[in-house]
């Protein structure tokens, strides 16, 4: 069985995120990097299934990326993976969905994956587009943000969440792309000496343009940073004149009062 | 400033995490300027008042909860500088007393520097820590928060606020400190004639050594000397990598051996953080991570600090490390990225938590040590622990940081019979520690809960001692009375 595994690198998310010099996306600097949580969990998934069939199954695991990105990979290798791709793109972190769909699929295209896992969005740009249109691209069957996996004889059943903690139950045949997200699993923590091995694993690497990218479809016009709610005031006064001032406060400034509320 | 007594604001300055009861409180003060907070002091004898100091409670000793003083919240002194690069790898870092330690790392971080002290509990003011001179699982490799601290501005308990800077203000060959304060006049005290234990980790009583500097008596005063409004920290440089895991061992003997070759760098290995867990910690963790090991007797959390040439060599001593001592390295934990160390690092959090969760649940209250022995003895620190409550039939469990010989035991006692037997097996540990050349409290303080221990530790004259040091300082006895020194050595 073949299975693929595609992660991205995002920055971590606590970090300090400024517009970069067009003003169209972030600037990179200072940002520290690591594997998008959601890919995290479709690297956990893909792991455990190979260990649940024994022998025979692989799992690769493919990035998109500058050069820092081999290091998502190698850390899906330390949990687990076969074998690590890295089609190294400089430009990934700018391109849109439909693009790196198009090199996803390129790549994937004649391979034989059974399955394909992904995260369900990444962090960073959260379109939660790219698993599906690579799928589209491919012509497999697809699902979106599952919570549950299981595999028998070639069947896939999953779950996904519905609105209200409703659930539902979906099967699909193989080939299929599957999107994850926290609630699968908890991902292992890699072991010692696998993370030695994946250090020293030889990754392939490919270019763009030998996997198909395509020109975007969607352009970034405007990134802006966390904008911080206006300051709070600190009333003063007796309690007159106090709830005086709440009350004008919550007439011009919001939405509470006038609309069959409190008065 | 601000005064609250309103009930409801001022409950949460009645808590640490001690479970000491009965405090109160006629009002909560918060200041908002050093100028402030010695205005308070100045005008204590005037007003009839006494004042305890309240960091963010996270204190383990009651020593924040006030009986029947005011209280000053340093919340509102919360500024954070910026990051000063002072040349020779080092920077520097102006901060108030009431600021988060974690706001303070992350500032340091963000401009690429890093401040070592790293005490469990992330949410403690800066000021505290250093009135506690807290340490963490990193002070295996950088020593206790004293280590870090360039400079002071503190709030003397007669109102006059005192610049100290490190390395400018020595006890004279006789062990005689002299000030000369605008308020409190000339000031002039010996340092506390006894000796101090040699643990790497000591947090009981004030500092004293020959030619010591001022700032050092102060670091670790627990603020019975005085309210720390701000101080000046000092920074490394951010390690280029940092390398984390957690090893399980099959039998407790194996883990200490390991222990005992890591402390000796054996094979190359240069532990920063050497952090234990027995068998009974992992039980209570398992319930939160059930993907621990079976068959487990114990695990040891170790960091080091590498570079990204030198990452590989140091991957593989330790991998060689825990092979010798029979560690099965195929289900370690290990991290090399911000959150693999983050979430071996809230493993690890998760250990008080929980314990503290379980306990707040249960009639009795827990019965902890903070002790510690010099570091090679920590096997010897391990076996007095677990052999006796072993003989008492306890549930235990003891934790933290091995390789400071300096260990957590937690009894949690089932009913208050055993409640009062783990009470008596404490008493016995301190003597046992004491005459092992141990000391009674490594990080957490005396506090309110332990006076009676230092007691037991100096002695009535080294006590006196202290009492002698406190009123040089504070005469009419002001500030943080009831901490450390108890109460009845000041009649
Ligand atoms: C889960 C957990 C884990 C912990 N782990 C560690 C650990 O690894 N290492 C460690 O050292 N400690 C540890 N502690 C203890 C505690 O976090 C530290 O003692 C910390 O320094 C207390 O900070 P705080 O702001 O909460 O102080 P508080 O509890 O509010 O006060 C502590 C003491 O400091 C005094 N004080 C506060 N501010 C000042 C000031 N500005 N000037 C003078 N005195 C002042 C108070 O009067 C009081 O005596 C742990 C506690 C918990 C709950």
């Amino acid at each position: 069985m073949n299975i693929l595994v595609c992660i991205k690198q995002v920055p971590d998310m606590e970090g300090h995120f400024t517009p970069n010099a067009a003003g169209n996306w972030f600037d990179e600097t200072g940002l520290a990097w690591r594997m998008n949580e959601y890919d995290a969990v479709a690297v956990e998934e893909a792991v455990r299934l190979k260990e649940s069939l024994g022998g025979g199954a692989r799992v690769m695991a493919l990035s998109i990326g500058p050069a820092r990105a081999v290091e998502a990979i190698r850390k899906a290798l330390a949990m687990g993976c076969d074998d690590g791709v890295h089609i190294e793109d400089p430009e990934a972190l700018e391109r849109d969905p439909w693009q790196i769909a198009s090199m996803i699929a390129g790549f994937a295209a004649g391979r034989g994956f059974d399955l394909i896992f992904t995260g369900m969005q990444s962090e960073d740009r959260g379109s939660a587009q790219v698993g599906l249109l690579a799928a589209e691209r491919l012509g497999v069957a697809s699902v979106t943000g599952i919570t549950a996996f299981e595999w028998r004889d070639g069947s896939t059943t999953v779950e996904r969440e519905l609105e209200g903690g409703r659930r539902c139950r979906l099967r699909l045949k193989s080939p299929a792309l599957l999107t994850c997200q926290p609630g699968l699993n908890t991902p292992r923590y890699p072991t010692l000496p696998n993370i030695m091995k994946s250090k020293r694993a030889a990754l392939t690497v490919l270019s763009p343009d030998s996997v198909g990218l395509e020109s975007p479809k969607v352009s970034s016009e405007n990134f802006r940073p966390h904008e911080r709610n206006a300051e709070g005031v600190i009333l003063e006064g007796d309690a007159e004149t106090l709830a005086a001032r709440v009350c004008e406060i919550l007439e011009t400034r919001t939405a509470v009062h006038g609309k069959g509320g409190a008065r | 400033m601000n005064f609250k007594t309103e009930p409801a604001t001022i409950a949460a300055f009645l808590e640490d995490t001690s479970n000491l009861k009965n405090g109160w409180t006629p009002g909560v003060f918060f200041p908002e300027t050093p100028e402030e907070v010695a205005a308070l002091l100045r005008d204590a004898v005037a007003d009839g008042r006494r004042y305890t100091i309240a960091g963010n409670g996270t204190g383990t000793t009651g020593a924040r909860i006030p009986f029947g003083d005011h209280v000053i919240a340093m919340q509102k002194l919360d500024r954070i500088g910026e990051v000063e690069v002072a040349g020779d790898e080092r920077a520097l870092l102006r901060v108030q007393g009431g600021a988060l330690l974690q706001d303070v790392q992350a500032k340091a971080s963000a401009a690429g520097w890093f401040y070592p002290p790293d005490p469990t509990e992330k949410t403690c003011f800066i000021g505290s820590t250093i009135s506690n001179n807290s340490t963490g699982s990193r002070s295996l490799k950088y020593g206790p928060t004293r280590n870090h601290v360039q400079a002071l501005k503190i709030a003397l308990p007669q109102g006059d606020l005192l610049d100290i800077e490190r390395g400018e203000r020595f006890a004279d060959a006789d062990g005689r400190f002299t000030l000369d304060l605008p308020l409190a006049g000339r000031v002039t005290f010996r340092l506390p004639d006894y000796a101090m234990p040699t643990t790497s980790k000591h947090n009981a009583g004030y500092w004293s050594t020959p030619g010591m500097d001022l700032i050092d008596l102060c670091i670790g005063s627990e603020g019975t000397l005085g309210v720390i409004v701000e101080a000046t920290l000092l920074l490394h440089p951010a390690p280029e990598r940092v390398i984390a895991c957690i090893a399980w061992f099959r039998s407790e003997e194996e883990l200490l051996d390991f222990v005992g070759k890591a402390r000796a760098e054996s094979g190359g290995v240069s532990p920063r953080a050497l952090e234990l867990f027995d068998r009974r910690a992992l039980e209570f963790l398992r319930q939160r991570y059930p993907e621990i090991p079976a068959k487990t007797s114990g695990a040891i959390y170790f960091e080091e600090e590498s570079t990204a040439d030198g990452e590989d060599g140091c991957l593989e001593a330790w991998l060689d490390l825990m092979e010798r001592c029979g560690s099965p390295v195929e289900k370690s934990w290990a991290a090399l990225d911000s959150v693999g160390l983050q979430k071996l690092r809230d493993f690890r959090h998760k250990l008080p938590v929980l314990v503290n969760e379980w306990l707040s649940r249960q009639s009795e209250s827990k019965v902890s040590t903070d002790m510690a022995l010099p570091d090679e003895r920590f096997a010897d620190l391990f076996r007095l622990y677990r052999d006796a409550c072993d003989r008492e039939g306890f549930t235990y469990i003891i934790f933290g940081h091995i390789g400071n010989a300096h260990l957590h035991l937690n009894i949690l006692p089932r009913n208050h019979e055993e409640f009062v037997r783990a009470k008596a097996l404490y008493r016995k540990f301190v003597a046992e520690v004491l005459a092992m050349g141990g000391t009674l409290s490594a990080e957490h303080g005396i506090g309110k809960l332990k006076s009676e221990y230092l007691v037991q530790m100096y002695g009535r004259e080294g006590i006196m001692e202290m009492v002698r040091v406190k009123k040089a300082l504070d005469p009419y006895l002001v500030l943080n009375v009831g901490n450390m020194i108890p109460k009845e050595y000041y009649e």
